[in-house]
């Protein structure tokens, strides 16, 4: 395959930037940081300019971040309950910042942030940590009850704590597997298809064009279904944090 | 005023109820989205036990000793959190 066609082409990352390293750290500005930055910024002005009218009737983008708000306050009450409200906007933040990855990532000529497992797990490591503090603050040693469930027989405690200490160190594994490979899966299969065009000539190239336009669409049900997920996840967990099970 | 507010979380209450009644809030199963999270959890569990053993084993050098014992803690692990998405989905 020629140079630039390959479909992991799309996940290289670009230095945009020359600088030195700083105590043996790459520092560059690559491609990744550019729309990291860009999804940061297009964030606060989604959220900054559809809250600028404040109407009690709302307009459609006040209404779009009202209703993206109402589904983390939801999530929030739901799997946490109250005690889980002043977390409200670190979940929030979490679930747009995936969002809008995700969703920068199906513009043509984009760069997908999420489907690198750094990216990924850096934020379920985050995570991670911040949740293993809350409990460990909020509860003290009673934090080894996360670890025991309860009516375990005597007998079998240490192996069921030891059980239970990798299914949960594996959590913020999986939180982050499952996000880069699903984005990661998504965008090669859509390049693979497109591969497919120019080949099938003609005459047959349609077809594959009308089976992207199909897997376009589910990719941004993906998108957002995996955002969702990763906060929802994450409200499970801080769930486990605040009221231990 | 007061009584304007009152009026308003009247409206609001039974708009709520209709609305609950309209669409009883089901879970929302999206299949490939559950396979997807069994599968990464399966492979996460192992994955850490693979790790942490491995490391253990390297720091000790009494390979394979832990490794063989994380590796199948790992897997229990990853068992039980596949268990509990099914169990919390019940």
């Amino acid at each position: 395959m020629a140079n630039g066609h390959s479909p992991l082409d799309q996940f290289k990352i670009k230095y945009l930037t020359e600088a030195p390293d700083v105590f043996g750290y790459n520092l560059n500005f690559t491609n990744s940081s550019l729309f990291m930055a860009v999804a940061v910024v297009l964030i606060c002005a989604f959220v900054v300019l559809a809250m600028r009218k404040k109407e009690l009737v709302p307009g459609r983008f006040q209404s779009m971040a009202e209703m993206s708000y109402e589904l983390i306050e939801d999530m929030i009450n739901q799997t946490v309950g109250p005690d889980g409200r002043k977390y409200s906007s670190l979940i929030f933040s979490i679930f747009m910042f995936i969002l809008f990855c995700n969703l920068l990532g199906m513009l043509p000529y984009s760069f997908t942030v999420t489907s690198h497992i750094a990216v990924t797990f850096s934020f379920a490591l985050f995570v991670f940590l911040l949740l293993t503090v809350i409990t460990f603050v909020r509860h003290g040693t009673k934090t080894i009850a996360l670890f025991v469930p309860k009516g375990t027989p005597g007998w079998l405690i240490p192996l069921v704590f030891f059980v239970e200490v990798f299914a949960y160190l594996a959590r913020p594994v999986s939180l982050s597997i499952r996000l880069a490979a699903n984005m990661m899966a998504g965008h090669t299969m859509m390049k693979v298809i497109a591969g497919f065009v120019v080949p099938l000539g003609i005459l047959a190239g349609w077809a594959p064009i009308l089976l992207i336009s199909a897997i376009t669409g589910f990719e941004i049900f993906v998108a957002i279904i995996q955002a969702y997920i990763f906060t929802l996840l994450t409200c499970a967990y801080l769930n486990d944090a605040i009221n231990l099970h | 005023m007061k009584n304007d507010k009152d009026h308003l979380n009247v409206l609001g209450d039974s708009i709520n109820h209709a609305k609950d009644k309209l669409n009883p809030k089901k879970p929302q199963k999206n299949e490939s989205s559950v396979a997807f999270r069994i599968v990464s959890d399966l492979i996460a569990g192992v994955l850490v036990g693979f790790l942490v053993g491995y490391n253990l084993d390297g720091y000790f050098d009494t390979f394979p000793t832990f490794f063989l014992i994380c590796f199948a803690m790992g897997i229990a692990g990853s068992a039980m959190n596949i268990y509990r998405c099914f169990a919390n989905k019940g």
